[in-house]
Formats: C-alpha cells, sequence, structure tokens
C-alpha cells in the first residue's frame, strides 16, 4: 500500500501542468445536442452526457475512483463560462499565464465566442460545500425520491428544474457505475495482488455509492471525491470544499480506531485524488478541509478521523486541499498537540479558526445555532456550512480594498476635515455608496448565473433547492446572506494613523499638502509617515484607527442591509495574493505606501512594519471586535522563525491566549528564511515544503519569484 | 527630569522573549551597569545617562508590561529585569516587582549579584526567580575583564542561596577566549559546588560581536558541549540556552 501511495504522490509532484480537452469537446458537442432545451436542463444533459463520456483514469490513483482530467494536473476547462487563466493564478504562477494559449482547438474557442454564447469568468462561482452529511448518510437516491415526492406540484419551471436535479443525480450514479466496471476490467487484468485489491475496493464501493448511504469508511470517502469531483465536471471551480469530514464520517471512527494506518493511508489517497483533480492544476488553491470543532451544545466534535486526517496531510503534504482546524477551548488534546507539532515544524497547516468569535458572528448574520455551529471554511479562508449557504452568492460585486477607498474619501474631504474621524466618516459614508452599487450588481449576477448557468446537480446536494425546485444560488436557506471582502485595512489604518500624527497632532502640514507630499514622493515626509506609529505594535496611537474603521464600517453595511431588508453583511477579510493586483491598481497612499505597491497580505501588520514582536501583534488585533466587525472572518497571518520561538508551548500558549481573549482566526507560518532559499536554488529537492502566502497555501517550489522572494523576506523580518 | 525611588531607568523592553526564564516573558533592559565586561551584547546600556533612556514610573512601568499578561498566563512566563544590571537601581526594581506581584505575575531577576547586599535584599521578598550571572571563577580574571568584586558576587550568591524560598539558576555566559579553557571550567565548577551545588546552570554562548569592531566572543557547538560536560558534576543539569 505504502508502495501504491509513493507512487500516486509521485505521478502527482512530478506533472506539469497541462490541458484535458475531453470536457471542452463534450460540453461543446452537448451545447449543440441540446441548445433547444431550457436552460436546466440543458446544463443536466450536458453534465450527462460529460459524465457518460469522459476517460476514465485508474491508473494514476488507483485508490478512488474520481477524475476530472485524462492526466493528473490536467486544467478542466469550462467553456461555457470562459477560458482564460485567473488573475491571482497567472500572478502566482507566471508560467501559467499564457497556458491556454494555442492549446484550445479553434472550433471550440470560436463556437463560444460567438452569440456571447460563454456566461464569463473562468468556471462557476464555487466558494460552495455540498451538504456531505446527506451524500455520506442518504445519498443521491434519496433525492431522487424527494424530487418524486413533488410529481404533483404543477409549476412548469420548478417542474423542469426538478427533471434537472434528476437527470445530474442519475448521471454521477452512472459515472460510478463506468467506474465500477472499469475497476473490475482492471482488477482481473493485472498480477499485481495489491493493486488488483485496490481496484476491487473501488468496484464494490461504486456499486453502491454515492446512490446509496456509505456502508463503511472507504464508501464514505469514495462518496465524497466522486461528488466533489462531480462539481468540478458540472462546471464550479475555486474554492470547492469538502466541509467537515470528520463529523460526516464520525460513524465510521470505529473503523479508524482499530486500523489507524489504514485509515491514514486511504485519507492520503484521498487528498491526492483531490489535488490532482483541481480545475486549473496547481494554480487552483482554495479547496478545503475542515476538521474538529464544537457543536452547539459546546460538544468537542473531534473523534478518530479528526487525528487521521491531520495525520494524513502531516505524511502527504499537498498545498491543496489546505486544512483547517475549529479550535475551541474543550479541543480533544491529542488532536491540539498534534496540529501544534505540524505548525511548529512548519507544515503550515492547519490554518486555526476560534468557534467563540466565528459562531457569534454568523449568528449575528442570522443563522440559527445548529447551523452556525456546522460551519466549514471554503476557500481561501470564507466561510459556509455545508449544503446551506453558498460564500459566493454573499460576495459577488461587493469587493473592497479599505486602503482605496480610504485614499478616496480622504481625496475627497481633504479640504475640509478638520480631524482623523472626520476622514473616517466621509469613509464610511462612500463605503455605503460603494456596497449599495455592489449589491445591485450582485443581484444582477446572482439572478443571471441561476437563470442562464444553473447547477442541478450542485442544487440537488444542497438543502431547499429540491423542494423550492430551484437553484442554490436562489433556494439555498442562507442565499440572502450577503458578504463583503476587504483587503488593505492594515494600510488604511497606517494611513490614518500618520495624518493624525503629520497634520492633526503635530501639524506641520494640512491634509491637501500631506496627499501632495505622498503623490509627489517628498522624502521627507514620507520618512516621517515611515516613523509613524504602525498597526500591530499594539501602539494605541495607531491600534485606535482600526477600531475607528471597523466600526465605521460595520454602520455604514448595518444601514445598507437595512435600507435593502435584507440580515446583516457579513464581512470577510481575504487576500489570496490579491494584495499583489489590488496594490497594482492604486496610485500612492496615504501610510506612505508606493504607487503599485502590494497593500498589506493579512489584517496583521503590513509587511516589515511589526517592530514589537508576535505578542504585540496579536495585541492590536485582539483589538478587532472580530465576531462584530468581521463576521465572514478575518485573515491573519503570523510568521515565526523556526526553533524556539516556535516550539509547540510557545504555540500553544500564543494560540491559547489569543484565541481565549478574542482572536478569531490564525495562519501561523514557521519560516526558516535558509531552508527557502536552499529551495528557490534546489527546487528538486524541497519538493514537500508546504507554505502559507497570503490567504492560500502552496509548495514552495512552484510559486513565483515574487512570492519565494516575498516570503524569504517574510522569514528574515522574523528571525531579526 | 526628576528622579524618584519608584522610577526606573529603562533601556528598553522587549518583549516574547523565551530565554529569561520559564514561558513567554516580557524583559525589562535597565539602563546602568557598574560592569565594562569586554564581551558584553548590551554595551550600551552601560551607561546610566543614554540619551535613548527613558525614566518611567514603576506603576506606569507595571501597567504597561501587563499588556502581555494573557501570555504569561497562557505560558507560565511573566517579567524578566534585566540589564545593564537591575541592582543598580534597587529601589525601582523592588517598587515594579511589587506591583507585579500584586498581580500574580512571576517575576524574575538577571544579575552579576555584584552589588551591595542591600541591593539584593530589597528585591529577594519580590523576586520568583533569580539568574545569577557566573562570569569566571577567577577573582584577577573578573577583576580584570569585568572590574568587579568576586568576592562580593559570591558572598551575595551565597546569602541567596541560604535564603529560605529563593528560587536560583546560575548563568554562566560562555566566552570565547575567557572562560572556555579547562582551568576556568574548573574553577566555575568549584563556584557552583561552593554555592551549594546541585542546581540547574544555563549556558549563555557568547555570539560573533566582530561587526561592532570588538573581537569574536563566539563559542562553536563543540566547546559548548565541552562545557556541559565539564560543569556537569557539579549540577543537577546544564543546559546551553542557543
Amino acid at each position: 500500500m505504502k508502495e501504491l501511495l509513493h507512487r500516486a504522490r509521485a505521478a502527482l509532484f512530478g506533472a506539469e501542468d497541462s490541458v484535458c480537452l475531453d470536457r471542452a469537446r463534450l460540453v461543446t458537442e452537448a451545447d449543440r445536442l441540446f441548445a433547444d432545451d431550457p436552460p436546466p436542463l440543458k446544463r443536466a444533459r450536458t453534465f450527462r452526457h460529460v459524465l457518460l463520456n469522459m476517460t476514465l483514469d485508474l491508473d494514476s490513483n488507483p485508490f478512488f475512483a474520481g477524475n476530472t482530467s485524462s492526466a493528473p494536473r490536467a486544467w478542466v476547462l469550462m467553456p461555457e463560462f470562459g477560458m482564460c487563466v485567473g488573475g491571482q493564478v497567472a500572478l502566482e504562477h507566471e508560467e501559467l499565464a499564457h497556458h491556454l494559449d494555442d492549446l484550445v482547438p479553434e472550433e471550440i474557442v470560436a463556437y463560444w465566442k460567438a452569440d456571447g454564447r460563454s456566461a464569463g469568468g473562468s468556471a462557476g462561482l464555487g466558494h460552495l460545500s455540498l451538504d456531505w452529511e446527506f451524500v455520506v448518510t442518504r445519498g443521491l437516491e434519496d433525492a431522487l425520491r424527494r424530487i418524486a415526492g413533488y410529481e404533483n406540484d404543477t409549476d412548469p419551471v420548478r417542474g423542469v428544474y426538478r427533471r434537472a436535479m434528476t437527470i445530474a443525480c442519475e448521471a454521477v450514479m452512472a459515472w460510478a457505475g463506468r467506474y465500477a466496471q472499469a475497476a473490475d476490467r482492471a482488477a482481473a487484468a493485472t498480477a499485481d495482488p495489491e493493486l488488483a485489491a485496490c481496484h476491487a475496493r473501488v468496484a464494490e464501493a461504486c456499486r453502491h455509492v454515492p446512490g446509496r448511504p456509505a456502508r463503511n469508511l472507504f464508501e464514505g470517502l469514495q462518496a465524497i471525491l466522486l461528488v466533489h469531483l462531480a462539481t468540478v465536471l458540472e462546471g464550479q471551480g475555486m474554492s470547492i470544499s469538502i466541509g467537515l469530514p470528520d463529523r460526516v464520517l464520525a460513524r465510521f471512527s470505529g473503523e479508524v480506531e482499530s486500523e489507524p494506518e489504514t485509515a491514514v493511508d486511504w485519507i492520503s489517497a484521498f487528498l491526492l485524488g483531490i489535488a490532482a483533480n483541481s480545475y486549473q492544476g496547481r494554480g487552483t488553491k482554495s479547496q478545503t478541509v475542515t476538521v474538529g470543532g464544537a457543536d452547539e451544545r459546546g460538544d468537542d466534535c473531534c473523534n478518530a478521523l479528526t487525528l487521521a486526517f491531520l495525520r494524513a496531510f502531516d505524511r502527504t503534504p499537498v498545498s491543496d486541499p489546505a486544512l483547517f482546524l475549529r479550535w475551541h477551548p474543550g479541543l480533544d488534546e491529542a488532536t491540539w498537540d498534534t496540529a501544534l507539532r505540524m505548525l511548529s515544524a512548519g507544515r503550515s497547516m492547519p490554518l486555526l479558526v476560534n468557534d467563540q468569535q466565528v459562531v457569534p458572528g454568523l449568528r449575528r448574520a442570522g443563522m440559527n445555532p445548529k447551523d452556525a455551529w456546522e460551519y466549514c471554511i471554503v476557500g481561501c479562508n470564507e466561510l459556509a456550512v455545508p449544503g446551506r449557504c453558498c460564500q459566493s452568492a454573499l460576495c459577488t460585486g461587493l469587493y473592497f480594498n479599505d486602503l482605496a477607498v480610504l485614499d478616496g474619501a480622504v481625496r475627497q474631504v481633504a479640504g475640509t476635515a478638520r480631524s482623523g474621524r472626520d476622514i473616517v466618516e466621509a469613509f464610511a459614508e462612500a463605503f455605503a455608496v460603494s456596497a449599495e452599487e455592489g449589491l445591485a450588481r450582485r443581484e444582477a449576477t446572482n439572478s443571471r448565473l441561476a437563470d442562464r448557468m444553473p447547477f442541478p446537480f450542485c442544487s440537488a446536494c444542497c438543502r431547499g433547492c429540491v423542494e423550492a425546485g430551484d437553484d442554490l444560488l436562489r433556494a439555498m436557506p442562507y442565499s440572502n446572506v450577503y458578504g463583503v471582502y476587504t483587503r488593505g485595512t492594515s494600510n488604511a489604518v497606517n494611513g490614518l494613523a500618520a495624518i493624525e500624527e503629520e497634520v492633526f497632532r503635530t501639524n506641520r502640514c494640512t491634509l491637501p499638502e500631506y496627499l501632495a507630499g505622498i503623490d509627489a514622493g517628498d522624502e521627507d515626509l514620507l520618512a516621517r509617515v515611515q516613523a509613524a506609529p504602525k498597526w500591530g505594535n499594539d501602539d494605541e496611537r495607531a491600534d485606535r484607527w482600526a477600531v475607528f474603521l471597523g466600526a465605521a464600517r460595520d454602520r455604514a453595511l448595518r444601514g445598507v442591509a437595512e435600507r435593502n431588508g435584507l440580515p446583516p453583511f457579513t464581512v470577510c477579510h481575504v487576500v489570496r495574493s490579491l494584495h499583489h493586483l489590488d496594490g497594482r491598481r492604486i496610485g500612492p497612499t496615504a501610510d506612505g505606501r508606493p504607487g503599485g505597491a502590494p497593500v498589506g497580505d493579512s489584517i496583521g501588520a503590513v509587511a516589515g512594519t511589526a517592530t514589537e514582536g508576535p505578542t504585540a501583534l496579536l495585541n492590536s488585533v485582539l483589538k478587532l471586535d472580530a465576531a462584530q466587525w468581521f463576521p465572514g472572518i478575518y485573515n491573519l497571518n503570523l510568521t515565526l522563525p523556526a526553533g524556539r520561538q516556535a516550539a509547540p508551548p510557545v504555540l500553544r500558549a500564543l494560540g491559547e491566549a489569543f484565541f481565549r481573549d478574542g482572536g478569531q482566526e490564525l495562519q501561523v507560518s514557521v519560516l526558516d528564511a535558509g531552508r527557502l532559499r536552499a529551495a528557490q536554488q534546489h527546487p528538486d529537492q524541497h519538493g514537500d515544503l508546504v507554505v502559507r502566502v497570503a490567504g492560500l497555501n502552496a509548495r514552495f517550489v512552484e510559486l513565483s519569484r515574487v512570492e519565494q522572494d516575498e516570503l524569504i523576506r517574510r522569514a528574515e523580518q522574523a528571525a531579526a | 527630569m526628576p528622579f524618584t525611588e519608584t522610577q526606573l531607568n529603562v533601556g528598553r523592553i522587549q518583549r516574547f522573549c523565551l530565554h529569561d526564564g520559564p514561558g513567554i516573558r516580557s524583559t525589562v533592559f535597565l539602563q546602568g551597569c557598574g560592569l565594562h565586561c569586554w564581551w558584553c551584547q548590551n554595551a550600551d546600556l552601560r551607561p546610566s545617562d543614554a540619551a535613548a533612556a527613558r525614566q518611567v514610573d514603576a506603576a506606569a512601568l507595571a501597567e504597561e508590561l501587563l499588556r502581555d499578561e494573557r501570555y504569561w498566563r497562557s505560558s507560565g512566563g511573566g517579567v524578566t529585569l534585566s540589564g545593564g544590571e537591575p541592582l543598580c537601581q534597587p529601589e525601582g526594581c523592588a517598587a515594579l516587582l511589587a506591583a507585579l506581584g500584586c498581580r500574580n505575575v512571576h517575576r524574575c531577576v538577571d544579575t552579576a549579584g555584584d552589588a551591595p547586599a542591600e541591593a539584593l535584599e530589597m528585591l529577594v521578598p519580590h523576586t520568583d526567580l533569580w539568574l545569577f550571572d557566573l562570569k569566571t571563577g577567577s577573582a584577577a580574571a573578573y577583576h580584570d575583564a569585568a572590574g568587579g568584586d568576586l568576592g562580593r558576587v559570591l558572598e551575595n550568591l551565597g546569602s541567596l542561596v541560604a535564603s529560605a524560598g529563593v528560587d536560583l539558576r546560575l548563568r554562566i555566559p560562555l566566552v570565547a577566549g575567557f572562560n572556555t579553557d579547562d582551568a576556568s571550567l574548573h574553577a566555575l565548577g568549584e563556584c557552583i559546588r561552593k554555592s551549594g551545588g546541585g542546581r540547574l546552570v544555563e549556558l549563555v554562548p557568547g555570539h560573533d560581536i566582530r561587526a561592532e569592531g570588538r573581537r569574536s566572543v563566539a563559542v562553536t557547538r563543540e566547546e559548548c558541549a565541552r562545557a556541559q560536560e565539564a560543569l556537569l558534576p557539579y549540577a543537577s543539569a546544564v543546559e546551553v540556552c542557543w
């Protein structure tokens, strides 16, 4: 088993990104075949056409059935949306920026360009976690039975949508059946008894799941993997999550207790199956696994599966999916110990999230207690509840760079502001105006996508959609909870602190003169701005502006929600590598940042400005009312040098103190600058080095030079 | 600036210290020291009138330090007074330690012990752990290198050891070309033995300070291991604080 697992891992890590045209060809064929069908039926029949004709690959990873393309890391094209390389993917991997050039046959490109057939983007909205409890414990046949229960509903629109769901679910079961037959043939054809056993196990499982409830751990994992990959083949791209697998599979924890090594091996192979089939190869970095946490009674939910998932991630350090651990005061000690050892060893996983801040935030956004306690992470670090809400529905169109909003506001009131608080008020007003506009865009986008590009299979696996006979973007229980993405918050705080110091406290210059100096690159002014108090040093002179800013944004968003008859927005501080992209789009700003330079890479200190150490940084962040101002979660990176400062007891002390006193999320990177430099020079020797960049995990050797250099700088600063 | 008995002359404060006592600590580096050890890594703290220093009232300083209390509690850490030489400011240190004691903060004093016995006595009731530096077992070498009085150091060490309830660790800075030879280590061992022996000894290897225009005090890992082995017979344990 170890040897087979080693080969599967080598096949993945050794694979260069390529492009698989299977799906693109099949979708294009189907679009012609079903051109006259209403969108839900066209999408379902297209999905079926893909699943019945896709190449099956049981060789790359013989442990599990499920592949979205013909080879590991071959990109899955989704021409019905578009065929482009995302800006973040291009930034993180320069070599992939033109990956699709000349690889897609002209007839496919031309077909989708004509008549505006593509819906835009490069895939569905993602940021979704299906109802995995339903997938594992009831199976797709249960959805078919529930759909059949609505045969007397005469509404034609709902009828069409439910018919589409039926076609889609039956297609996934048929796809599993194809794997069962292929695995039977493969078992008979091989002389290797271990491999034959693998194939036989897959064949047996695929005859049963995901149509019916899983009977054992292996079938549970197989069901999840097939359905997860089916969501990709239906057209979802980035940021699809398998939710809380230790909870969903808890009924099989006895198997893990009796054969823990086998379970860890299976889970490792399962993770490789997800990693090998992400839709844009190494560019996809936002599939997630969440474990641990408490339930609504406060009881710890850890079980043998929790530890097995941690150990599998430790043993098989894939960069995607990323592992998140939900912390709470009663977290299982063995789980917590293992997590701390992994972080101390520089694994960059798990990322830690505090139930005690996240759940109250979700409750404020209108979720009921049971649902709020079942949250998971989707995407970089966004929140969702499996099968009940979809973060993409929350966020489309409501993207903010706090620094850009502040920059606009400060220039608008430069002639009239008498204090920093006046600027904050202008910030709030600008934020509210932009939020109103973003909300209108979001509603238009979601409505257009739900009508034109529905996802009947994903919808059948989410709550409320079968009953409503409608798409998940409209029918999930919390589809009216909208979210806001923010970035650049730390820079905005530094800008306000510098203005306060320079303009309003010392009166060295007027606000217009200050802005003119910033724009002109006045070296004397920039030196003073550099010396001004900075966020992340537990310095009230800077930190108070974070409090003012957070409260002002919250006030503005509450007003927008109330005016539109909506529950409170969620706010998510998310960066991935957008801190680079955002920075490129804005000129010099009040914090002294040069035009085009990146904004902060987390809610922590801007690079190079934390001089007081990690406790001061965490203290600054603790001044934020996380549940109130970031009910969608913030993104906090803490970098420590390898060695004594990152020993497990130290990480435990930092993490527990931070979380007990109101910290919401903590992403610990333990970096050794020497090893990073060595990996940059000799990538072949450091393939297993996984790092946390800003909002993503990645194998260091696969990052662009820009990202590698940034990490080396972070490591050097942490060790200074 | 007026300087009262409850004020301290503070060179700098370092948070998240892991080498100056148990757990996560905040270390207060006090300004001013009567010694002039040529290997000193904090030479900027020697003069008592440095421009960068600030005078802070003990109560206010305690409040400032307490911002990190949550990490001390979660790690078993606290506050360490170092320097410079804390015993040069006994009144202020006692006031600060007393204020921290009221909040049940673990308090540590890192001292060379070369001060009047009265200064030491003022801090004893308010100190949970002493980090007592022992640089050499040779009075002449000590006087030449640091300008200090080893007899007074050893007397103070003896009285601390004799005091009921005092927790103490010996710290030995390992300095290349000063105390790493066999004879020096043996003499240090004898001092440990005379002070009661059987206690934890921490070796603090010197670092490369040639960049500051002085000769290097850096020791190799092999030299540390040899010192560790040589001193182990005199101590309950010998740890190297890299």
